[in-house]
């Protein structure tokens, strides 16, 4: 049931892969810190590269680097959309330093108020405490992403090769091309 | 902020029932908490989803594999026969810009973000409010879904007919928010 919707799983907590980045044209670089039930907690790395990257430079990677770490669906992966390196040994040694992160939300209704969510190992199940409005947006944004959802939002850390933004540079770059964007449709209205 | 609880399953009405709307439908109501689906479906939930006496397969046999339905299917592929459940939730979907493109409730969060995970692969899907009572996460849902008019959500959160409309909606109101 359901074949044709779900490929087989074809990777494995630890396994390296690569995210297309669709303004460069390159590839970001992803580790896979948690897998369950297609469900990924994914550590993306810059800078972007154009062919996939040496072992020894992918074992130099550290958790610490990271440009951005998201749930996201294994859709992906599954597909092969997005290349599979694979893993390197020692990843049970190494578990431990990929940590689960706390994501971060506002809420939808009251914009002071933000929800910090700690996932369990497990992935589906959760706790969560009421935080300010900065310190949820301080972390890790909460949420499941779809993988083209992803795709999108890791091109945003890549404006060009070899350039890498921080969160808060992509969203700033981001808020500032959406008032370039206002600003030609109000000139084009006549304002 | 209080949260209410789901106290259990209304056979007569089809539907949760909490604290609020407890007693509003009568007849038979099957009590206690819920633990998983498999409680769920032993509760009566397997009739609501047309499953008829696949509801014995369904607490018996975790794997599902015979069991009919695209909710089962749904549940056997993810493998969350056995998994917990939170009380009620409502969920957005979101563009990447953060754009809410619809709105959504459920009682089995794990099951809904594996389902929008493979059904919207270019949106995100947020869990908003969690452990409501049923009450609460139907006026929830308005509350959100009136507020972002999201453009994918094709129907009235509550039916203007509905009669527990307004209890929902005090339930809701309870929660706290801009908007309330």
């Amino acid at each position: 049931m359901n074949e044709r919707r779900r490929k087989p799983k074809n990777y494995k907590e630890g396994d390296w892969f690569l995210v297309p980045l669709d303004r460069t044209g390159e590839f970001a670089v992803g580790r896979i810190a948690r897998a369950n039930r297609g469900l990924l907690i994914a550590y993306v790395f810059g800078p972007s590269v154009s062919a996939p990257p040496a072992a020894e430079d992918l074992a130099a990677i550290r958790a610490e680097n990271v440009v951005d770490v998201m749930k996201v669906a294994d859709v992906g992966i599954r597909n092969l959309e997005w290349p599979l390196l694979g893993g390197l040994p020692g990843w049970e040694n190494e578990r431990a330093y990929w940590p689960v992160p706390a994501f971060g939300h506002i809420d939808l209704m009251d914009p002071e108020r933000g929800v910090i969510r700690q996932l369990k190992e497990n992935l589906l199940d959760y706790e969560e405490k009421e935080c300010d409005r900065e310190t949820a947006l301080s972390i890790p944004e909460d949420g499941l992403r779809g993988h083209l959802s992803a795709e999108r939002r890791i091109s945003r850390y890549f404006p060009e090769p070899g350039v890498v933004l921080s969160a808060e540079e992509a969203r700033r770059a981001r808020a500032a091309r959406a008032l370039e964007k206002w600003v030609a449709r109000w000139e084009e209205m006549g304002y | 902020m209080t949260k209410g609880q789901i106290l259990g399953w209304c056979e007569t009405a089809k539907k949760f029932y909490c604290d609020e709307c407890a007693g509003f439908t009568g007849g038979e109501y099957v009590a206690g908490t819920i633990n998983s689906l498999i409680d769920l479906v032993g509760g009566g939930l397997g009739n609501t989803f047309g499953l008829g006496s696949a509801a014995g397969t369904f607490s018996q046999d975790p794997t599902l594999e015979n069991a009919p339905g695209a909710f089962l299917d749904a549940v056997s592929i993810a493998g969350l026969a056995a998994a917990p459940m939170a009380s009620g939730t409502t969920h957005t979907l979101t563009t990447e810009e953060g754009t809410v493109v619809r709105t959504g409730r459920t009682l089995f969060p794990a099951l809904r973000e594996l389902q929008h995970g493979y059904t919207y692969s270019d949106l995100d899907f947020n869990l908003d409010q969690t452990g409501m009572s049923y009450c609460e996460m139907r006026g929830r849902e308005k509350v959100i879904s009136d507020h972002y008019q999201p453009i994918l959500d094709k129907i009235n959160a509550i039916s203007p007919t509905n009669p527990m409309r307004q209890t929902y909606l005090n339930a809701a109101s309870r929660l706290g928010g801009v908007g309330q």
